[in-house]
């Protein structure tokens, strides 16, 4: 079901023509902005993924894009033993800076997008070594994300600030900051475990004493309808794997309607409004 | 059903057996500047006797009342950000209160683009009965709220139509009543028929402008909550309140 309503859904941005009506008034380019974005969004969507994490502790935090990005941007492995980051979770960490820094370098090879830049598509330069390579380890290539922290002119900000504004980007931002908060939840209950029970410690006997800030169950509906399920290890042996799992399950259906409304709504109210112009304001 | 007779009725009785819980629905928001709110997330605040409602409302197939203005701003955040962009995803907590006390035991996140994590905090895990009560409450509230986001039609303007034609057919009408009174009392009935015919025309043809006037009026709305001006933005929302159902 998922399946063919995602198809038409992405029918539907053919139909409104963003870019052939002349902007001429604000109105007109604020909402050419806003399809556009719509159709990036929709052209992203390729499965519904329901993730179910437990935490142990759920707080108002407010993501602020400047303060989100300036907290991944630092990651490096050096930067990680600064902080005093728990071992077993530095290569996550890794991870996520390098998919904010992937995210970016597709965003420089996007011809379409205002930030194009054909040199990250340079292979005698190794400049896109980033989106070809997925072995390619962090302190292996050269960050191209404008620097939040030491700018080394002003330029450098105003290029941050820029990225910040791309719908695109923030959404992998937001993405990325929110598995990074349950990253640094769990580091933190990690050194308290190890601090209240002194001696060596093996890291999987560590990981699996600490059962907060994980995700226990990832449902993903593709496209095509295949459903596949994903469970780590550790929920076998949680005492409440049978609620974690019911209220998973209750979750991917819950979630899969409730997505459904959001969406529809809004391409509902786009296809409502647009229709219109296919009478009188567009030209023959 | 009649629509013309029964839609108030119908609206009051759909609200009667519909749960209204707004005192417990909460927008997360706030004032940047004086013209400027931005808005976090939306926060239900739960206790026993209103996860119990829930339930029974679950139970027996009830919705949830969404008040009109709850509805508009839901939607105007549903659609734009803070900083007028495509909104990207809705957060969603839901806060149990023990006397005094509240905390947050969960919270979803639903994406646009497809992706949803819900949380669930540790502790609730350990009272399985509990915390599948939450859970089923914080899903079905959040669903509830989704699934009427959704632009049905101008209902309102669809009604207006029916009420601006009579009113067209009677000041055409009544100013011949007293003449044919005078020539021959009979003739109202042949007015009255030409009035009926006259106002089905008038309201067949209203009708079929109706949906270009009302996507056009959409189109004004959209436009205007995607506004950067807020005179633009305020007239925009004022309209989704009153007129979109």
């Amino acid at each position: 079901m998922i399946n063919t309503q995602n198809r038409k859904r992405k029918k539907t941005t053919d139909l409104p023509v963003p870019h052939s009506r002349p902007v001429n008034s604000g109105l007109n380019r604020n909402l050419n902005e806003f399809l556009q974005s719509l159709g990036e969004v929709l052209i992203d969507v390729t499965a519904l993924e329901v993730n179910t994490m437990v935490v142990e502790q759920i707080t108002g935090e407010k993501f602020i894009a400047w303060e989100a990005y300036r907290d991944i941007y630092p990651i490096s492995q050096d930067y990680l033993e600064q902080q005093g980051i728990h071992e077993s979770l530095r290569d996550r960490y890794l991870e996520l800076r390098k998919s904010l820094e992937l995210e970016y370098a597709l965003l420089l090879s996007d011809p379409s997008s205002e930030f194009y830049d054909p040199s990250v598509l340079d292979s005698t330069t190794g400049e896109n070594q980033i989106l070809t390579d997925p072995t390619l380890e962090l302190h292996h290539f050269q960050t191209r994300l404008p620097d939040p922290i030491t700018p080394t002119n002003s330029e450098e900000i105003f290029k941050a600030q820029r990225v910040l504004r791309s719908c695109r980007f923030l959404r992998s931002l937001r993405k990325v900051s929110e598995l990074k908060t349950a990253l640094d939840s769990r580091n933190k209950a990690l050194h308290r475990k190890q601090a209240e029970q002194p001696g060596d410690f093996k890291p999987e006997v560590l990981q699996k004493a600490v059962t907060t800030d994980m995700i226990y169950a990832q449902t993903v509906i593709q496209l095509d309808g295949d459903v596949i399920n994903r469970y780590p290890q550790e929920i076998f042996h949680h005492p409440h794997r049978d609620v974690i799992l019911q209220i998973h399950k209750d979750g991917v259906t819950a979630g899969e309607k409730q997505w459904r409304g959001l969406l529809e709504f809004v391409i509902g109210l786009v296809q409502a409004s647009l229709q219109w112009g296919s009478g009188k304001d567009r030209s023959p | 059903m009649p629509h013309s007779i029964s839609r108030k009725q119908f609206n009051k009785s759909w609200k009667r057996n519909a749960l209204d819980l707004e005192p417990y629905i909460q927008f997360e928001q706030e004032q940047i500047t004086r013209s400027r709110v931005v808005f976090h997330s939306i926060r239900f605040n739960l206790d026993q006797d209103v996860l119990q409602r829930i339930q029974y409302a679950q139970e027996i197939g009830r919705r949830l009342y969404i008040a009109p203005k709850l509805l508009a701003d839901l939607r105007y955040y549903a659609l734009i950000d803070s900083d007028n962009n495509l909104q990207s995803d809705l957060t969603f907590y839901t806060y149990y209160l023990r006397g005094a006390d509240s905390e947050a035991l969960m919270r979803s996140v639903i994406s646009t683009d497809g992706e949803i994590l819900h949380q669930i905090k540790s502790d609730c895990l350990e009272h399985a009965d509990f915390c599948r009560q939450i859970a089923a409450a914080h899903y079905w509230l959040i669903d509830q709220l989704l699934s009427q986001l959704r632009i049905k039609a101008f209902l309102h303007l669809n009604g207006l139509a029916g009420a601006l034609s009579w009113l067209i057919v009677a000041a055409i009408a009544l100013p011949w009543v007293p003449l044919l009174i005078e020539v021959n009392p009979w003739l109202l009935g042949a007015l009255l028929f030409m009035a009926l015919i006259l106002q089905r025309v008038l309201q067949n043809l209203m009708r079929s402008l109706w949906p270009r006037f009302s996507r056009w009026l959409l189109r004004r709305v959209f436009s205007g909550l995607l506004s950067h001006k807020p005179l633009e933005q305020k007239i925009a929302k004022g309209i989704l309140v009153r007129f979109v159902p």
